[in-house]
Parts: structure tokens; C-alpha cells; sequence
């Protein structure tokens, strides 16, 4: 699998071969926020002028936010700064589909990545993809210990495409391209069936945060809430009622005739 | 006497300035040497019988593996719940499907697994028709309570750390359904007033997270 899309700048999102999947039928879209600038300090994301994250640091990936489907300017600046714009973006995203944007690249010349996630599910199988976001590493192949590469030649800023594997337990190699060295072995990848992966490659090979990977699930098999009620205490409290108006009404008729009596006699 | 005296003591004094000129000329021009930059100082080299090759522990590793598991009991202390726990998806018109019997509680097999990083996803009735399901008391579980799920010798406890109530049409969606890097389970059930037609309006959500070991 050759990297795809590498797609910055202008953030012209439009893919259309991903179902899209609806949380409830409502337009909304689902966008996530990940800080991959190595020497950025944390920083604070303005969605259209409002905060919606705030002080993410290096490697924090945010929870999906819902937005309605639109069009939106997205800022960065440092936490508790509202008046420095780090880097800003525009953004288009369609109802139904998840995002992921991410601030990549040193400080000095950071920019926002975007990227489309797969929430289009498999039984049994996993979609894997690999991002490039670690900015002094060389082009990488991603391999199974000791095969040949699932990933091939991805450069700093890549984003490969999705590929398909079984669900399992793998032991992956980060390589640079075309060797047979392996820059980072990782142990232990537990790929579940029916979901969907991103491998963020994030840090510095020279210097601090150290190069490693970020391994998120994407998207997600979003669902309504469950009913989960019949109404058995609702009705029980009514009955409550209704028997403690039936007390009540046989106490004031009681007192009633125990008055007339008492006035009778 | 006296000059010659002085004339040997000359002699001698010289001939130590001699020493320390010859010495320090020596000593700058060995050092000169050592430090000239077209004559590196070399290393003497081991004979390898074997050619030196990285070991499994001398490569740069990362460890991904965790100990998740699908959850067959769910134990709530302080509200007594004691549950047994079954598999459930989505129902016809899309939403998470609720287990078979009151008295037990639903995962929703499309989220995460316990003790893996996502959101772990039960459902449990408050009532049926005729008084209390499971999660009738989920609303007095206060914060920082423990919520336990098992497998034969598995276990992940969790702690509580919020109980929120929304109007169905409010419920965070994305928070309980959404992949996430968080390690929490997202315990639901019915709440608030109750319609014939409609059900119950709100929906009672209480979030806890993994208690790292």
C-alpha cells in the first residue's frame, strides 16, 4: 500500500467512497484533534471563534467532538492565549463521517493535517492505516516482524491508505524505507475485528519527545440510546398515589362521620 | 671565588632553563601531535568471531499489549448490583439493544472490550413492567464509587467519576459510542418522568474510568 493522501494546507475534505455512519440521522459530523508538534507547548483549539479543546498537549488525540456538517475555521493557539493564532485552517466536513485533525510539524513551520477516518466496520477484519507525523524521521515502511512491508515508503507528512488485515495480535516493525533495520519494533499490536485503526508515528528520532507510535481506534459504531424502561416504577408510583389518596379520602370520611357522631351525641 | 661561584650558578640556572624550554617544547609539540587533525587518533579494534548483530532487547520497542477482555459479571458494591452480563448490538432502528432479562446487563459487543482503552458500553433496565430492573438505583451511585467487571479470573475496576442526566434527544452520543483514547465504561439507563407512548425522557449515563494497576 502506497501512501495516498497527504493532505495539508487547504483541507479540501471530499471522499466519498466511506458510508457514511449517522450517530442518530441528525447532520452532524464527528471531529477529533491531535497534537503532534513536538515543540509546541499545549495549546487551546477555537472552532469558528469558540474554544472547544483546551490545553491539549503533545500526543493528546481529544475524544470526537460532534459538530453539525459545515464549513469551519479552525485555530490553534497556546493554552490560555486567546490572542496568538499558531496556526489556523479551514475545514469542511459532511454529516455522518469522522475527521481527525492534527497540528504536525516543529513549531516553526507547523501546519494542520486532516484526514478522513473510517467508521465503515468489517466483522472479523481491521482497517489499518499508518500517519507519518514525526517530523526529522526518513521515510518508513511498516512490516510484520520480519516481513515484507504493509506500508511502504511513507514520508513525514503521509497518511497512507486503509488496509485490510485480520483481526489479531501483531508484532510490527517501523523501518526505514527500503531496509531491513528497524527504527522502532512494536510489540503486541492487538487488532480487534470490526474495528478500525490509525497508527499516529509521532516525536523526534534525535532529540525529546522520543519518536513512537500512537495507535487510536477510529470512528466508531455509533448507536441510539437504549430503552431501557418499561414504565414499572412509573406505574408503581402512581399506584402510590392513587392508594394514598385512597387513605387520605377514607381518613377525612372517617373523621367526618367520627365529627357528626361526636356532635350527634 | 665569587664570580666563579656566581659564573657555576649561571651554568646551572641555565641549564635548568634548559630543561624546562626542552621540556615544554616537548611536551607542546607531542601535543600539537596528538591533536593534529590529519593524524586521528585510532581506536585498537576487537576481533569479532560473530558479526555483531542487535538483539531483540537492544531494538527501540514499544509494547502494545493490554489485558482486555469481553465481560461476563459486573459488580457495583454500593448499590448491590451483582449482574450477569451479556452481548448485545444495535436494534432495528439503530439503537444499542438491551439485554433479555431485567436482572441483567447488556455490552454493547461493538465498543471496547474491558480494561481496553475505548468506551466500554452497558446498558441495564431501571424497571419493567412491574417494579425495579437492574440499574434501579444507578442514580445514587455517588462519585468516586468502584464498578467491577469480570471475567472467570479477569477483573477492571473502575471508578466513578461522573452520573449525569440528559434528555434522550441530549444524551452525548459521540462520548458514549466514539472511538476514544480514554479507558472508561459508560453505564446507561432510563430516567425521569415517564410516558405511556414515549417512555422514559431521560437517559441516566455514568461514566468511570479504568483504574490503571
Amino acid at each position: 500500500m502506497k501512501k495516498l493522501m497527504s493532505l495539508l494546507g487547504t483541507l479540501a475534505l471530499a471522499f466519498a467512497f466511506v458510508l457514511p455512519v449517522s450517530a442518530d440521522g441528525h447532520e452532524n459530523a464527528m471531529v477529533r484533534v491531535l497534537h503532534a508538534s513536538p515543540d509546541a507547548p499545549a495549546v487551546d483549539v477555537y472552532v469558528d471563534g469558540e474554544v472547544a479543546v483546551e490545553g491539549a498537549e503533545f500526543k493528546d488525540l481529544t475524544d470526537y467532538l460532534t459538530l453539525p456538517a459545515g464549513d469551519y475555521n479552525v485555530e490553534i493557539k497556546p493554552a490560555g492565549d486567546a490572542e496568538t493564532v499558531v496556526v489556523a485552517a479551514d475545514l469542511s466536513i459532511e454529516a455522518g463521517k469522522f475527521y481527525t485533525a492534527a497540528a504536525i510539524g516543529q513549531l516553526e513551520s507547523i501546519e494542520i493535517a486532516a484526514m478522513e477516518d473510517d467508521a465503515n466496520f468489517e466483522e472479523g477484519k481491521s482497517k489499518v492505516r499508518v500517519a507519518h507525523f514525526a517530523p526529522d524521521a526518513p521515510a518508513v515502511d511498516v512490516a510484520p516482524k520480519g516481513g515484507d512491508p504493509l506500508f511502504s515508503n511513507l514520508e513525514f507528512k503521509a497518511v497512507s491508505d486503509y488496509g485490510t488485515l485480520d483481526a489479531g495480535t501483531y508484532d510490527l516493525e517501523v523501518r526505514p524505507a527500503g531496509a531491513t533495520d528497524v527504527v522502532k519494533a512494536l510489540d503486541g499490536v492487538a487488532l480487534e475485528g470490526g474495528m478500525n485503526y490509525t497508527a499516529f508515528a509521532i516525536g523526534l528520532l534525535e532529540g525529546e519527545p522520543a519518536f513512537e507510535v500512537l495507535l487510536a481506534a477510529d470512528g466508531g459504531e455509533m448507536a441510539m440510546a437504549p430503552e431501557t424502561g418499561e414504565g414499572g416504577l412509573a406505574q408503581t408510583a402512581s399506584m402510590n398515589w392513587l392508594f394514598a389518596a385512597a387513605v387520605v379520602g377514607a381518613a377525612a370520611a372517617g373523621f367526618y362521620v367520627f365529627r357528626r357522631q361526636k356532635q350527634d351525641a | 671565588m665569587r664570580q666563579q661561584l656566581d659564573s657555576t650558578s649561571f651554568v646551572v640556572r641555565s641549564k635548568t632553563l634548559k630543561l624546562i624550554v626542552i621540556g615544554s617544547l616537548t611536551f607542546l609539540i607531542w601535543s600539537a601531535h596528538a591533536q593534529a587533525p590529519d593524524e586521528p587518533f585510532v581506536m585498537p579494534t576487537a576481533e569479532f568471531a560473530e558479526p555483531l548483530v542487535l538483539t531483540s532487547e537492544q531494538v527501540d520497542r514499544q509494547s502494545f499489549h493490554t489485558n482486555s477482555f469481553i465481560p461476563s459479571r459486573l459488580l457495583i458494591p454500593s448499590i448491590d448490583v451483582d449482574a450477569s452480563i451479556e452481548a448485545v448490538g444495535k436494534d432495528d432502528v439503530g439503537r444499542m439493544d438491551t439485554p433479555s432479562d431485567e436482572d441483567r446487563v447488556g455490552w454493547y459487543r461493538y465498543g471496547a472490550k474491558a480494561g481496553a482503552t475505548g468506551n466500554v458500553v452497558l446498558s441495564g433496565h431501571l424497571d419493567d413492567l412491574n417494579g425495579p430492573a437492574i440499574f434501579a438505583n444507578l442514580d445514587r451511585l455517588p462519585i468516586g464509587e468502584v464498578v467491577t467487571l469480570q471475567q472467570k479470573g479477569q477483573v477492571a475496576t473502575y471508578e466513578v467519576v461522573s452520573v449525569n442526566r440528559y434528555r434522550l434527544e441530549e444524551v452525548p452520543l459521540a462520548s458514549i459510542f466514539a472511538a476514544t483514547q480514554a479507558k472508561r465504561i459508560q453505564l446507561i439507563t432510563c430516567a425521569g418522568p415517564y410516558d405511556e407512548k414515549l417512555g422514559y425522557r431521560d437517559r441516566l449515563v455514568v461514566t468511570a474510568h479504568l483504574i490503571e494497576t
